[in-house]
């Protein structure tokens, strides 16, 4: 794994905290080191920090997306700012999760993201959900622009705080479903051009 | 100046939000209206205090009054007048609290007796036939004493404060008072410098109605001549002054948050670093304080009910705060997730009262410290979902004796035409959830 976050301090604690379930091959405090380094040892994942001197996390995103489609970048961030979160998921990351986390769950969320995985902490499940909600307005692709009700659910339930196992224990189903379902809504979040995903991020960060 | 301040008291920990009038120093160009003095005063301290607070040797200021007093008698109304007015005061005295001390009645008295005595003084004078300055002396001190209250507070470091003060005037964050203040000693200044300016041309050429008339007319454009290219740079300076006020207002306004809070938090911390648990309890809260302050639930444009008014407070920030309380009363972490939102009505404000009763059950009950909670609200239904992975409990059997659920709750929601369903499994936890119809 790769660790970027501009803080020394915090990459010193997030290393001493994964000890031994996780490698992590190499670290950087700026985007612009991150792209050099990530490029130089091509991690399996990414630990990605929001907020990054050099264009933030987007930037890394954007930068290593197109020629390094293997990695996968898990988003990390003090922010609870859901336009902060929902950008670097449209921009590629396959999970969020807030630096508050615990340990396990940490090193849950990444080997998750490195099997390919996508990653909801509850806030983003309720992010996600308070932007997908109101379907007042015709959605210009059905197919991207609505929620399945079993993806609502299940949405519904990570926000309501359960992991993935009481989850597929919940509604009778398996974990890979679980991760089926979570996997579309990341995919739907990600290419939906549905307006309202923009206009209700522009509208939390206008403050 | 701010940062200073910041620096100075972080390490008394107790004190809580201050105002911010006392954080920041007084400038000098706020000095307000003229007082009279405490200290160097002859009769009643007028002289004294008008020395003071222009800066001119008071001797200076003595001789002018008793000039006028000797030549004409206006001296002696003017000192009987201002000592009747003016409040006793000093440069440290805030003007809005100096006219909190009204005249006493003693320098009322010896105001007048000076008065009188002056005025004796010149009418002897006179009878003697020294009429110092002669016809000319009264129009001559009209003008003398309008130009200076015009002009007497705009040497270099006092155009300063004008500058200010009318910069202020649009904004309203002035008092009303000191605005009349200004306006009234900008008319008064002008009447007098017309007045005087227009009869001591008549007087020079007694004649008609009309001269005195053109006399004013040229005095106003003389003085329009001299005033106007200050008037124009003024208004130049207008903008300037305002932006770069506006940002130092909010410059001062972060860092006085960060000061009430960041740092009182911090200054907390480092003198309790061996219970890790109160460290735990306020580093939480002062996460939660400043992300409320960073990132609002809801953003104010959209937030309904906006506009006219209060603030309508919603559910969400409802719910957030009681779970913030519970929080700190009973040691347990609580993440909150919330989808949609709508004003506190009060069926809305029973589902938070709710909610907090059962954050708190969680707490003490459950065996474990964290505790999430979902909000979510629709056009129907407003629900909360509490949920715990703690030890779990059987409804059934809990105590008769014990109301917390039964009335706080279930009743409590009952009564909004609502519901409390409780889902747990003795050993892997609980999870409630309250719904109150819309």
């Amino acid at each position: 794994m790769f660790l970027v976050d501009d803080h020394g301090l915090f990459r010193a604690g997030v290393r001493s905290e994964l000890g031994d379930a996780v490698e992590v091959v190499g670290e950087a405090g700026t985007a612009e080191d991150a792209v050099a380094g990530i490029r130089a040892v091509v991690p399996d994942v990414v630990l990605l920090d929001v907020h990054l001197p050099g264009g933030g996390g987007r930037a890394v995103l954007e930068a290593l997306q197109g020629s390094h489609p293997q990695i996968r970048f898990l988003a990390l961030s003090v922010s609870d700012a859901a336009e902060d979160v929902i950008d670097v998921i449209r921009a590629g990351a396959r999970g969020y999760v807030t630096k508050a986390i615990a340990s396990a769950d940490l090193v849950d969320a990444v080997l998750r993201v490195a099997s390919g995985d996508a990653v909801f902490s509850p806030r983003l499940a309720g992010f996600v959900l308070d932007a997908f909600g109101g379907d007042i307005v015709v959605p210009s692709d059905p197919e991207l622009d609505l929620l399945t009700p079993r993806e609502r659910e299940v949405l519904r339930l990570i926000a309501r705080g359960y992991t993935y196992r009481e989850l597929a224990r919940r509604l009778g189903i398996s974990v890979k479903t679980v991760e089926t379902h979570v996997s579309s809504v990341l995919r739907k979040l990600q290419l939906s051009t549905r307006h309202e995903l923009t206009r209700w991020a522009t509208d939390r960060r206008l403050i | 100046m701010r940062s200073m301040s910041v620096s100075e008291s972080a390490p008394s920990p107790i004190c809580g939000p201050r105002g911010r009038r006392e954080r920041r120093p007084r400038r000098r160009f706020e000095q307000g209206a003229p007082w009279r003095s405490r200290s160097d005063r002859v009769f009643t301290g007028l002289s004294g205090g008008i020395a003071e607070w222009s800066g001119l040797p008071s001797v200076v200021v003595r001789i002018v009054f008793v000039g006028l007093a000797a030549s004409t008698g206006l001296g002696a109304l003017a000192y009987v007048v201002g000592s009747a007015v003016v409040p006793v005061s000093d440069a440290s005295v805030p003007p809005e609290r100096r006219r909190l001390d009204a005249p006493r009645g003693a320098d009322l008295e010896r105001s007048a007796a000076v008065g009188l005595v002056m005025l004796g003084g010149a009418l002897l004078l006179r009878r003697l036939g020294l009429r110092l300055g002669g016809s000319l002396a009264v129009p001559a001190a009209l003008a003398g004493i309008g130009f200076a209250l015009v002009w007497s507070r705009t040497a270099v470091e006092r155009r300063e404060q004008w500058r200010t003060r009318v910069a202020r005037l649009p904004a309203g964050s002035q008092p009303a008072t000191s605005r009349r203040a200004l306006l009234a000693r900008l008319a008064c200044g002008g009447l007098l410098l017309l007045a005087g300016g227009a009869s001591f041309l008549a007087t020079a050429s007694p004649s008609a109605l009309g001269q005195v008339l053109a006399a004013m007319a040229a005095t106003a454009g003389g003085l329009a001549v001299l005033a106007g290219p200050w008037i124009l740079r003024l208004w130049r300076d207008l903008a300037d002054e305002r932006r770069e006020r506006i940002r130092s207002e909010e410059f001062a306004e972060v860092a006085a948050h960060l000061h009430d809070s960041v740092l009182q938090t911090l200054a907390l911390v480092q003198r309790n670093p061996e219970t890790p648990r109160d460290v735990a309890r306020l580093v939480r809260r002062q996460e939660r304080e400043l992300r409320g302050w960073l990132y609002p639930s809801t953003p104010r444009h959209a937030r309904p009910g906006v506009g006219v008014g209060p603030p309508t407070l919603t559910i969400a920030e409802a719910i957030r705060t009681a779970v913030a309380e519970a929080e700190e009363q009973h040691e347990v972490e609580a993440e909150v997730v919330t989808v949609g939102d709508a004003p506190l009505d009060d069926r809305l404000m029973a589902l938070t009262m709710a909610t907090r009763e059962v954050v708190a059950n969680a707490a003490r009950h459950s065996g474990t410290s964290e505790v999430s909670i979902y909000l979510e609200v629709d056009p129907a239904v407003a629900s909360v979902y509490v949920r715990d992975r703690g030890c779990g409990f059987d409804p059934a059997r809990v105590a008769s004796d014990r109301h917390g659920l039964r009335d706080s709750v279930s009743a409590r929601l009952a009564r909004h035409g609502g519901s409390a369903v409780v889902n747990s499994v003795i050993g892997e936890g609980t999870e409630i959830v309250l719904q109150v119809p819309r």
